[in-house]
Formats: C-alpha cells, sequence, structure tokens
C-alpha cells in the first residue's frame, strides 16, 4: 500500500499540487476541503481519469497531523492487493436518509468486504438514520468508520466530493474488499456531564424543543451568556448527553438553529422521554479523549499501519482552539509520528463504539481509522 | 492583547518588544482569553448548575412534603378503609387481578370462611378459592360465578349453603383497578326466617299441618303426577261433628286442645305420603295419592273413622268426637283442585246428612243435590229479603175439661209454623229449608224475623181483643247463638205484651247438644215467664233424667206415636206411659198430629191435656187464625190456660 498527500497550491501560476503528482494510476483519492475544490478537481479528472475519488467540505483540514484552514488536501492510495468500489447515493429529504444508508449497503456487500468509509451531506442528512440504514443492513458487520461533512463555523453549506462534481444531499460509500488489509478503529470524547439530567418533554426527528417541559433553547441562552449571539457555533460548547435505560448514551451536538420555531436541531434524532444532561468541555480531557482513541486502535492491530484517516469534531476545535494539534500529538505518541494521515473536522462522525462495538453516529469525539495492508494475507 | 499579557510585558519588557514576537505573543495572547472563555464558562455553568440544583432541591422538598401529607392522607384514609371494611358484616375480600394476591380483607371474611390473618398472607387468590371450595357445598358452582364476574360487567350473584350449616350469599364483581372483588354475607338468619315465613305462610299455626295454600300445591303436583302415572287420587274433605258445641261450651283453649288431638289422629290414619290439611275451623283434607280401588279409599276413610272413635280427654271430661267425610276422586270426580274439592265438599254434606261420623263418596247425583241447595239458599235470601216467610198459626186445644171452665176442644194457644210461598204461590216446607238456613248463617235472622212476626201478631189480637199465647220453635243452631234467649224476651217486651203470650218450644236434640248451656238459657225463660214446651218427645235419645231437673213446662208427644195410636198396642202403651210420666213430673201434656176421632178419644182417655192437629185444626194465617177465636174464645187470662191444670190449686 502506498500513500502520498498533497495541497492544493491556488497562489502559484497556474495553481498545481504540492508536491506534484505523481505518474501512474491509483486506487482511491481522497479530497477535503474548506475552500471551493473545483479547480483542483478537475486537474484530478485528468491525472487520473479512472480513480475513483471522495471527500467533502470540512471546518479544517488535517494533513500530515496538521491542523490547516481554508485549504484543499488530497490523499492518493494505492493498493497492492485490496480492491475498492466507490458508490454515491442521492438522499431523498432527511426523512430518506434511512433508506439511503441502507441502499448504499446493498451495494457494497460483498463477502470480502472488510470495511466501508462513509460520507455524507450534513445539515441535509440525518446522520443517525443513515447509520440506521447501514446497520439494518449489514448488522452485525460494524466496521464501518467516516463522517459527515462540515461547514466551518456557518452551518450553512455543506459539500460532498466526487470526480462527478459537488454533492449537496448525498451519501458516499467506499467498500474496501481482500484479505490483505487490516482495517482498525478508535473513537472516544473525553467530554463531562454536568448538571442535572433533564427529560426530554418535547422534540420532533432531529429537532429539539422542550427539556422538562423548559424551552431548550432558552435553557442554552441562559448557560451561554452572551456567547447566544454566536449560535449555533457557540452551542457547540455545551453538547447534549442522551440516555435511555436500555441504551448506551450518545452524545449530540447542536447544529443548527429554528429561530422561528425556538427550537434547537442536532445531527442525530433526539428521542422523547430519554434524559438529556449538558456536557461540558476541558480541555486536558479532551486531549486524553484523544489518547483513547489512539489506544482503542492500537489495542485492536500492533503493526504500524499505513495510513490513518482521522475525523475529529467541529466542537473540539471550537473549545481547543490552538490547542488543537495536541489531539493529533497525542496520534503521533500513540501511534507513530510517521503515519500518513489525513482527515477534517466534521459535524458528526461515524465509527463503531469504542472502536469495536456497534457502528454509530458520534459528536464531540475524536475518531481514527487505521489501514494496513499485508503483503501475504494470512488467510490465504 | 490580554490584558495579563500586557502587564507582564510591561513588568518585565521595559523596551519595545521586538516584532518577531509579535505572533508568539498574539498566541499568548489568545491562549489567555481563551483560558478566560473557559472559566468563564466553567463559572457561569456551575453558578447556574448549582442554582438549578438548588432550585430543583427546593421543589424536591416540596414534593416530599406534599407526598409525606400525601401518605399521611393515605394512611388515614387507608385506615378509615380498613376500619369501615372490619365494621361490615359483609365477608369482603378483594384480590388483585395482576398478581393474584390478596390485597384487602376484612374479619368477617376470615371467619366466615375460617382463616386467620396470618394464614392468609401466604395465600394466592387460587389458595382462597380453593379454601372456598372446601367451606361450601356445591363448590363447582363457584367456578362458574368465576366465569361470570369475568364476563359480566354487574357482576355475578350465587347463595351457597355452607359446610358448617347456614346459607352464605356470594356477590363478585371485577373492578379495572382493584382486581376481583368478592363479598360474602351469612344469610342463615334471613333465610331461616324466609322459610319460617314461607312455613306459616302455608301451615296451619295450631295444628302444624299444610293450610289451604299449600294444599292447593300439593294437590296440583298431585294430579299433575296422576296426569302422567295415569293413576287415581282420592280427596277426603273432613268434618268434625259436634265441633262447635264443644268449642263454645269449653272454650276456644279446649277446642283447640281437641283440633290438634284430632289432626294427631287422622296423621295417624293416614299414610306417609298422604297429605293432611286443615282447611277450617273443624275441616281437614287429605289427599290420597296413587289409589288403586274404591275400596282402598273406603278401607282407608274407615281407618280414620275409627281413630276418631277413642274419646277424647279434655278437662277430665271425655268427649266423643266424630267426622263426616266426603270424598271426590281423580279423574271421574273432576281434574281440577276445584271441582274436586268442591265435590268432595258435597259430598262431605251428604254424609253429614246421612247421621254423620260416617263417608260418602261423591255422585253426580250429589252434585245436583247441592246445585239444587244452592239454588235453594239463593231463593232464600231472596225470600226473606222480599218477606216471603210469614208465620201460619196452628191451634192447640184443651182435651180435658177444666174446673176453672175450659171444655174438651176449647182453643188453648197457638203453635206459630214458619210458612214460604214463593211469589208462584207454590210453598216450600219448613223442612225443605230449615236445615239450608242453618248451614247458610240465616238461622239467626230467621229466627228474630219469627219472634218479631209472632210478637206483632200478639199484639195485633191483644189490640182487637183476643188474647192468646203463640209459641215459636228454635232451632239448635239458635242456641249456638250467644244472647239469642235475651233478645228474644227483649223482643216481646218491645211489642208492650206481656210475656206469657209468648212460649218456646225445643227438641231433645238441642239438650243432648250442650246441656249445661240448655239449662241456663231455659232457668232465664222460666225467671221471664216464657213457657217451655219440649217437643218431639221419645224421637230421639229421651233421657227421663231431663224431665226430672230441667225447667221445661210442657212435654209434646212425637207425632210417630200418635199417628198409630188406633193399631199399635205398643204407642199406645209408649202414650200412656208419657202421659202418666208427664202427669208426675208435673207438666203439662201435648199430643200432636191428631188426625181422627180415635185419636182424640184416646188421649182424652188417657188424660192429656192438649191436642194439636188436622183434627183440631190446620194451620192458618194470622188472618184466617181469627175464625179460631170465634169459633172457641180462649178464656180471658192469656196465661191461665198454660198452668197445667190443676195445679193452680
Amino acid at each position: 500500500m502506498q500513500v502520498s498527500q498533497h495541497i492544493w497550491d491556488a497562489t502559484s501560476v497556474p495553481p498545481q499540487w504540492s508536491p506534484a503528482l505523481t505518474e501512474g494510476q491509483a486506487d482511491l483519492l481522497l479530497l477535503f476541503a474548506s475552500v471551493d475544490p473545483a479547480a483542483a478537481i478537475s486537474t484530478l479528472q485528468q491525472h487520473f481519469p479512472e480513480t475513483p475519488l471522495c471527500g467533502c467540505s470540512a471546518s479544517g483540514e488535517i494533513h500530515q497531523q496538521r491542523v490547516i484552514d481554508n485549504s484543499i488536501t488530497l490523499t492518493v492510495i494505492r493498493f497492492a492487493h485490496t480492491r475498492i468500489r466507490l458508490v454515491t447515493e442521492c438522499v431523498d429529504g432527511i426523512e430518506g436518509s434511512r433508506q439511503a444508508g441502507i441502499r448504499v449497503a446493498q451495494q457494497l456487500q460483498q463477502d470480502d468486504l472488510i470495511h466501508i468509509l462513509v460520507f455524507a451531506n450534513g445539515l441535509s442528512v440525518n446522520g443517525s438514520q443513515l447509520v440506521a440504514g447501514l446497520n439494518q443492513q449489514l448488522a452485525p458487520f460494524n466496521h464501518i468508520s467516516g463522517g459527515i461533512a462540515a461547514d466551518g463555523e456557518r452551518f450553512k453549506q455543506t459539500w460532498l466530493y466526487t470526480s462527478d462534481g459537488r454533492f449537496s444531499h448525498h451519501v458516499c460509500g467506499i467498500g474496501f474488499y481482500g484479505q490483505h488489509l487490516s482495517v482498525s478503529c478508535g473513537s472516544y470524547g473525553g467530554w463531562d456531564p454536568f448538571g442535572p439530567k433533564r427529560r426530554i418533554t418535547r422534540a420532533r426527528g432531529n429537532r429539539l424543543y422542550e427539556l422538562d417541559d423548559i424551552c431548550a433553547l432558552d435553557l442554552y441562552e441562559k448557560y451561554l451568556g452572551h456567547y447566544a449571539d454566536q449560535l449555533p457555533a457557540s452551542g457547540l460548547r455545551f453538547p447534549l448527553l442522551i440516555s435511555a435505560a436500555d441504551n448506551d448514551p450518545v452524545v449530540c451536538s447542536v447544529l443548527g438553529i429554528d429561530w422561528q420555531e425556538r427550537c434547537l436541531l442536532f445531527g442525530a434524532d433526539i428521542p422523547e422521554q430519554h434524559f438529556a444532561q449538558l456536557m461540558r468541555a476541558n480541555v486536558d480531557r479532551l486531549i486524553d479523549g484523544a489518547h483513547t482513541a489512539c489506544q482503542q486502535v492500537s489495542q485492536q492491530n500492533q503493526a504500524t499501519p499505513d495510513f490513518a484517516l482521522l475525523v475529529s469534531c467541529v466542537g473540539r476545535r471550537v473549545v481547543m482552539q490552538q490547542l488543537i494539534d495536541e489531539e493529533l500529538e497525542a496520534f503521533s505518541e500513540t501511534l507513530g509520528a510517521d503515519i500518513p494521515v489525513c482527515g477534517f473536522y466534521s459535524y458528526g462522525e461515524i465509527a463503531p463504539n469504542r472502536g469495536v462495538g456497534k457502528c454509530n453516529l458520534h459528536n464531540q469525539t475524536l475518531t481514527i481509522t487505521t489501514f494496513t495492508e499485508r503483503t501475504a494475507c494470512t488467510d490465504c | 492583547m490580554h490584558r495579563l499579557l500586557k502587564r507582564q510585558l510591561k513588568r518585565h519588557f521595559q523596551e519595545t518588544v521586538p516584532e518577531t514576537f509579535q505572533p508568539l505573543l498574539q498566541a499568548i495572547s489568545s491562549a489567555y482569553e481563551q483560558a478566560d472563555l473557559d472559566r468563564e464558562m466553567l463559572e457561569r455553568s456551575l453558578a447556574l448548575t448549582a442554582e438549578e440544583l438548588l432550585e430543583r432541591n427546593q421543589r424536591l422538598s416540596q414534593n416530599l412534603q406534599t407526598q409525606q401529607q400525601a401518605q399521611a392522607d393515605l394512611k388515614a384514609s387507608y385506615e378509615i378503609l380498613d376500619a369501615t371494611l372490619n365494621a361490615s358484616k359483609e365477608g369482603i375480600l378483594v384480590v388483585s387481578a395482576d398478581t393474584d394476591r390478596p390485597i384487602a380483607v376484612n374479619k368477617h371474611y376470615l371467619l366466615l370462611m375460617g382463616l386467620s390473618e396470618e394464614r392468609i398472607n401466604h395465600m394466592t387468590g387460587a389458595d382462597l378459592f380453593r379454601n372456598s371450595f372446601l367451606q361450601l357445598f356445591e363448590g363447582q358452582q363457584l367456578y362458574d360465578q368465576l366465569k361470570e364476574m369475568r364476563n359480566h360487567e354487574h357482576g355475578s350473584h350465587r347463595i351457597y349453603p355452607m359446610r358448617k350449616g347456614g346459607w352464605l350469599e356470594v356477590y363478585a364483581v371485577k373492578h379495572p383497578v382493584a382486581g376481583y372483588i368478592w363479598m360474602l354475607r351469612d344469610i342463615s338468619e334471613i333465610r331461616e326466617k324466609e322459610e319460617t315465613i314461607t312455613y306459616q305462610a302455608q301451615h296451619d299455626s295450631l295444628t302444624g299441618l299444610p293450610n289451604r295454600v299449600l294444599l292447593q300445591d300439593r294437590l296440583e303436583l298431585s294430579i299433575n303426577r296422576a296426569q302422567v302415572q295415569h293413576s287415581r287420587i282420592a280427596l277426603c274433605y273432613i268434618d268434625l261433628d259436634g265441633f262447635k258445641t264443644i268449642n263454645d261450651s269449653l272454650g276456644h283453649a279446649s277446642g283447640d286442645k281437641l283440633l290438634i288431638e284430632v289432626a294427631l289422629r287422622l296423621k295417624q290414619g293416614i299414610k306417609p305420603q298422604d297429605t293432611l290439611a286443615r282447611v277450617g275451623g273443624d275441616e281437614f283434607v287429605v289427599i290420597m295419592d296413587d289409589i288403586s280401588s274404591q275400596d282402598e279409599v273406603l278401607q282407608r276413610a274407615d281407618n280414620m273413622l275409627a281413630t276418631l272413635m277413642p274419646p277424647v280427654e279434655l278437662d277430665q271430661r271425655s268427649f266423643f268426637i266424630g267426622a263426616s267425610i266426603g270424598i271426590a276422586m281423580y279423574p271421574n270426580d273432576g281434574e281440577s283442585t276445584g271441582l274436586l274439592m268442591r265435590n268432595a265438599d258435597i259430598a262431605m254434606y251428604r254424609a253429614k246428612a246421612n247421621g254423620k261420623n260416617c263417608f260418602h263418596f261423591f255422585t253426580p247425583s250429589l252434585e245436583r243435590i247441592a246445585q239444587h241447595r244452592l239454588q235453594m239458599e239463593t231463593e232464600l235470601r231472596k225470600a226473606i229479603e222480599q218477606d216471603q216467610l210469614e208465620l201460619y198459626y196452628q191451634p192447640k186445644v184443651f182435651l180435658q175439661s177444666d174446673p176453672r171452665g175450659a171444655r174438651t176442644g176449647q182453643l188453648h194457644s197457638f203453635e206459630a209454623l214458619l210458612r214460604w210461598q214463593r211469589p208462584d204461590g207454590s210453598f216450600v216446607s219448613p223442612e225443605s229449608f230449615i236445615h239450608i238456613a242453618e248451614e247458610a248463617g240465616m238461622i239467626s235472622q230467621i229466627g228474630q224475623m219469627v219472634v218479631e212476626k209472632a210478637c206483632h201478631q200478639a199484639r195485633q189480637w191483644l189490640n182487637e181483643g183476643y188474647e192468646s199465647n203463640i209459641s215459636i220453635n228454635l232451632s239448635p243452631r239458635q242456641f249456638l247463638i250467644p244472647g239469642f234467649h235475651e233478645d228474644i224476651v227483649d223482643t216481646i217486651r218491645s211489642y208492650g205484651i206481656p210475656s206469657a203470650m209468648i212460649s218456646v218450644e225445643i227438641t231433645e236434640s238441642l239438650l243432648m247438644q250442650d246441656l249445661v248451656s240448655a239449662r241456663g238459657v231455659l232457668e232465664y225463660f222460666r225467671a221471664h215467664d216464657v213457657f217451655v214446651y219440649l217437643d218431639d218427645f221419645g224421637s230421639g235419645f229421651s233421657s227421663l233424667n231431663y224431665l226430672k231437673t230441667l225447667p221445661v213446662d210442657a212435654i209434646k208427644i212425637d207425632r210417630t206415636f200418635v199417628r198409630d195410636l188406633s193399631t199399635s198396642r205398643a204407642d199406645r202403651a209408649i202414650a200412656n206411659t208419657i202421659i202418666t210420666l208427664g202427669k208426675q213430673l208435673n207438666k203439662l201434656i201435648v199430643a200432636e198430629g191428631i188426625e181422627t176421632v180415635e185419636q182424640a178419644n184416646f188421649l182424652i182417655d188417657s188424660g192429656c191435656d192438649l191436642a194439636q192437629g188436622y183434627f183440631y185444626g190446620r194451620p192458618v194465617n194470622g188472618e184466617a187464625a181469627r175464625h179460631y177465636f170465634q169459633l172457641s174464645p180462649t178464656l180471658p187470662a192469656a196465661t191461665s190456660p198454660l198452668v197445667k191444670p190443676g195445679a193452680s190449686e
């Protein structure tokens, strides 16, 4: 497995990839951008006419264990044995998210399926329904990871990119096939719940209206003080821990506000009568969380990975600000400094619980997916 | 730049900070700002959380207080409910539909079901059901009741006999919240009372025998059974002979004792499966089922009469009680209860008419007689109303010449005889209607009418200057009417005529009926100058003792002895003996039924005092009777002829 990483240099004349793209075909192109990548994709279509391309808009790109903004990053992957397949599905309204997940899974499902990477639009796709659709079709298969496209801290418009252009209501799935590939996952947040548990007394889909019969938006405004002006971005400081008696608790982030209806919009469904507890960040605990995610990966695979995809929540960036690089340092400290890493800051992370459990949509976590291709297949 | 960084730079960097440090300083400044923001957020969060928690704590405290109050209220209301439950005389059990455990039970339930509080705590609904099953007869009905309770909104109600005795009323209902509610009531006492009431309604309180109501039921049952089995039934209507006399003379207490004794004896005379009922004062009915032949009935009726034969001891005296039995057979004599009862009653009257202490089977001819009697009764009532009854007067004449001037054939007095002339002019003889009047209870009315008419006639004659005594006949039934003799004397007085102008004629049978009260009545008449004839002497059980001790003034020789005087030596001897006896006892002797000169001559020769008969004069109405006065005027003093000839001396 060979991996090369490039940044789009828009300042050169003509704009070009840096370092320059090497000759020869590739198996997969991963592209993450927080600026319009139309020109960059155009060059790729010429350079790799046959290679599937997939990526999305971001709230910051992770490139070679650094966080950069306003850039376009590209990772070119060549496998020795592994096959891949890319499918794209249109999501028919937010209610069609589950069906889209099912269709993607149906197309990718094969006997030697090792892993699926999923990217979807944020705001226009219900992430939890999408994952539910994938699970419905594939369970107990749980090797699914990926993330939801982001739009900085604006929460206005997200994009999904393929060699065919950009999409606003879509989901992409990349299937990895063959026994030579080994994929490991890790996912952890590090947020602390605080204050009383509140019953969700009024909610519909991903819209939260009332907690303990009190307007949820009022509560957020009260806790944010004058930072309420910066909603929904400042809402990322207070994700909700949603729990019920029979389920693992799930962390949900605010992704939007409907000022007219005075409700909060989340990336996942908010079930009525479940309990919600506000969470807060402690920078040290978030960095510890990044370490925990890395440890989950290393526990699954002792070998040094050939490549890692990191998807981290925009909420973590909002809180950690300039300390954000520390969660990437946690990666290099735990798994190695030379591993090629790409990724982005998202509106939602998709990964198995604690790296090994049921696949879920997460918020406020750092999610790691490592790929290792062995020359000899252990099963062969 | 952050305030703190500015101060630090000022303190540690007096000179201007080189430009190359600017990005670093900017980074430090924003780190400070970020820390400030984080702290601010944290403090704000902590303050708000504390506030919220405090608020929640207060709310919880309030809730707790409210809950404690509610709990106290609940406890109080539970205690009230518990007390109410335990105060109830009904046993109450509530079993949870979810857990099948008893959730409420009162003491009365434990008592009724033989359980203790400790035991029931370890029992399930199924255990309690089994226990009830053991406590009750017909326990299998409980399953039906359980099913019914589950299916019916209004619950289920049943009554069970308890194994320990008595009755248990059980009401069960399903409640959506409470579960299965069972309510038990010991209704033994109520049931017993109901049974007593039913028993009393169907039985005669004196003898304990079935009464007319129960008899009706039993007879219907017997008829239905006989209809199915094509068998025969005998219905015996029993009427005691002479009971009323005993009742009136000895009092009701003795009468009751007699009835009890009779009931006992009759019971001994019937089969266990027969029904013996008391349907009236001295009337009993026996239903005999499954009769094989008329002979069998005959024998059993005989048996019944035989059981009544031995004398009954009452107030240290012995009484003979007889009975008249009328028998009707199903299906020949009737197929309904009403017809059988009526026909047995008709047959009973015939038995009574046949001389009492016997039985008679119903026959169609009896029915005709009964119908005739009914018709007579109706007509008689009408006759009394329309004054169709009138008195005829037959003269009694002197047979012997009297030193005071009376001569043979001279008018002595009259006997008033009742005549009933129908509107069509036909006459009905007293023999045909007097007994009907007696049985129909009209004798009192007729008796009074006779006295009135006789007094009225005497008064009228007196006004016309004729002074003659009129004797009236008293029915034995009249003697049973309390105070009748006083009424007679009062009536005579009310007409303003001397008491001696009216005399009474009584029969021997009357004396036999009740000697004690008869003596009292006769003494009363004597005390008020009402002359007493002993009628039909010699025709019955003539007791010479009566003649000796009773205040009787005259003896009338029965017409049967007079009829054959010319041909029968025996009759002549009897007549002679009576006349001699009367003379010896100082009684006036009257011979009646004299129709021939031979009879008259014999009686004159024998020394008989007075005579009455067609030979001397037929009975005629008041108007025609004047003729007798004109033929042979009576002696001036009305009372004088009544005195025994020679007695005045």
